[in-house]
């Protein structure tokens, strides 16, 4: 007997043996007649019935048989189309058959199709990766050839200021020499680290198959466009100082003067644009990456998404830098009074002499910044009005201290 | 390495499969290029058409009759012109193609059978998440074709007795699964 009908005939003796355990002993053939009977009926009661009629066993039982088999068998059908059983061929002319063998086959595909995009999204992956890698890659060597040029132009000046140090001294040589010599050997290092340390990553990633593998720098986390780049703006508090003067008043002849004091409070700015300042340099560095980024065609449109998100986050945060900049920069020598406290705003750098407070006999007050005089006037919160009339800046100066 | 010791391999490790796709690349790029210029219709297909040599190679009556390379010439060269005749011609003089080869994949289904496939793939989907091996049995016996010996050999299985009733009650899991869901169809 061959393999197929061996098939069809075994997994039957195997279902019918749970119920009648006897059933292992009859002939193949013997088997494969009853299978023939059974299955020359069209429905799945009908065979059902004449199977119970003839292994005499209960309906359920019969329907128990009759499910596990076509199941089996269905699965090898759909496995195998090729298979060949006369059982088989008998129960492909029936629908109840058909449907199991449907089920099986539209299970393969599945699998098919959820391999096939899982396959996928991992080639995304890889495409991606080697990406980042190349794009490391040339930011590593445009940073090289930045370090290059610029110790190429200090060669040059140096060589330059040599030239002029050489007529005046005679130790010139010796000193530029050694200079020299210093910058050189900086500049050797600088230039043979970054290949060095490319080929030194190359050579530890080597792959064992024989297919061409990609050589991939060391990933600089710091400098990859898909490093998360913190936006975080921790902008300083400005730095406060505060005195209480006397008010320097006008000689009044003949009458004594009420002595005033006045609380001057000065907000110097200058830290919280420095690190504007420097906020913005990195921001703009990291645009610089993510437009050469951008330029780059992604085949995950996640990452390119991503990209462009960045990107316009990152021109967002400039634009807020620039507004905050400018906010402060407009602050620059405006002033909040009441009658005894002004808060004078300062952008630039600290002053370096104490802020004097003048007040003349027209009830107009006046502060003295940097050798220059600024009106101010009490309850207000505005510029401060440099004075430039040569006959009231006499009049100031002419106060008492 | 012959193309044919590079399909055993694939067969029996994913991992290689990059490595594959790097090496015929470029050279795959540029053959389509001289038909279509768009390169991400171009790289979409040559990653579908090494999806499918990635499957044909785990196939065991799967043969290759030509060269890795000009099996994936031929299968997106016929992509190509089939799906995107107005876009696309034949201009390349390279004769790296198998004009006989039209494999591809089977995805375009009637709205029913599509809709079956994929309470099918939601099934498994929810299988898969489980954590346990019903996945992983039914995949193996199914779509990589392996005997109940080999499954057992490789989940850790006692024996291929074992695996058949775990298959079994899997299988159940997934019947009741899907057919939950059959009357949405």
């Amino acid at each position: 007997m061959d393999q197929s009908e061996i098939t069809s005939v075994q997994l039957f003796r195997k279902s019918v043996s749970k119920f009648i355990p006897a059933y292992l002993e009859p002939e193949s053939s013997e088997v494969l007649n009853t299978l023939e009977l059974v299955f020359s009926n069209h429905t799945f009661s009908e065979c059902a019935e004449e199977l119970q009629r003839k292994l005499n066993v209960s309906d359920s039982d019969s329907i128990e048989i009759m499910n596990d088999l076509i199941d089996e068998l269905a699965q090898v059908y759909a496995l195998n189309a090729s298979f060949k059983d006369p059982v088989i061929d008998l129960l492909l002319k029936s629908e109840f058959f058909q449907a199991q063998i449907l089920f099986y086959t539209e299970l393969n595909y599945a699998f098919q199709r959820n391999e096939r995009r899982r396959l996928k999204r991992m080639l995304s992956n890889h495409e991606d990766k080697q990406l980042e890698n190349d794009l490391e890659t040339v930011f590593i060597r445009m940073e090289h050839r930045r370090l290059k040029d610029k110790l190429r132009d200090f060669d040059s000046q140096a060589v330059a200021e040599h030239s002029l140090k050489q007529s005046s001294t005679s130790g010139g040589q010796k000193i530029f020499n050694k200079t020299n010599l210093i910058i050189r050997i900086a500049a050797m290092v600088i230039l043979i680290a970054i290949p060095a340390v490319i080929l030194f990553n190359n050579n530890n990633s080597t792959s064992n198959y024989q297919a061409s593998n990609k050589k991939s720098p060391k990933k600089n986390n710091s400098n990859s466009v898909f490093e998360k780049f913190d936006f975080d703006m921790n902008l300083p508090s400005a730095n406060i100082s505060s005195e209480n003067v006397k008010v320097l008043q006008q000689e009044q002849f003949g009458f004594g003067t009420e002595e005033k004091n006045i609380q001057i409070e000065v907000v110097y700015s200058d830290n919280q644009l420095k690190y504007l300042a420097k906020r913005q340099t990195e921001i703009g560095e990291y645009v610089k990456r993510l437009e050469l980024a951008k330029n780059i065609k992604f085949k995950n449109f996640t990452k390119k998404v991503r990209v462009e998100q960045e990107l316009e986050k990152a021109e967002k945060m400039l634009k807020t830098i620039t507004i905050q900049i400018s906010a402060i920069q407009k602050k620059d020598f405006t002033y909040q009074s009441t009658n005894s406290k002004i808060k004078v705003f300062i952008s630039g750098k600290k002053l370096s002499s104490v802020i004097k407070a003048y007040e003349l006999n027209d009830s107009t007050y006046y502060l003295k910044i940097e050798d220059k005089f600024y009106e101010y006037k009490h309850n207000q919160s505005t510029q401060l009005k440099k004075i430039i009339d040569s006959d009231k800046i006499e009049e100031l100066k002419n106060c008492v201290e | 390495m012959s193309d044919q010791e590079k399909l055993n391999i694939l067969s029996r490790d994913e991992s290689y499969f990059t490595k594959v796709y790097d090496e015929h690349k470029p050279y795959t790029m540029r053959f389509l290029n001289k038909m279509n210029g768009d390169y991400d219709l171009l790289s979409d297909l040559y990653q579908d058409a090494m999806v499918l040599l990635f499957q044909k190679a785990k196939d065991p009556s799967f043969k290759l009759t030509c060269s890795i390379q000009t099996y994936i010439n031929s299968v997106c060269r016929n992509q190509l012109l089939n799906n995107f005749r107005h876009t696309s011609r034949f201009v390349s003089k390279e004769m790296d193609f198998d004009p006989t080869i039209t494999d591809w994949f089977e995805d375009e289904f009637d709205t029913e059978k599509e809709a079956r496939i994929n309470l099918i793939e939601k099934a498994l989907n929810h299988l898969k998440e489980s954590g346990e091996k019903c996945f992983e049995i039914i995949k193996r016996f199914f779509y990589e074709k392996q005997s109940m010996d080999e499954i057992a050999q490789a989940l850790n299985y006692t024996n291929g007795d074992n695996v058949k009733n775990q298959k079994s009650r899997c299988q159940k899991k997934l019947k009741e699964l899907v057919f939950q869901d059959y009357g949405s169809i």
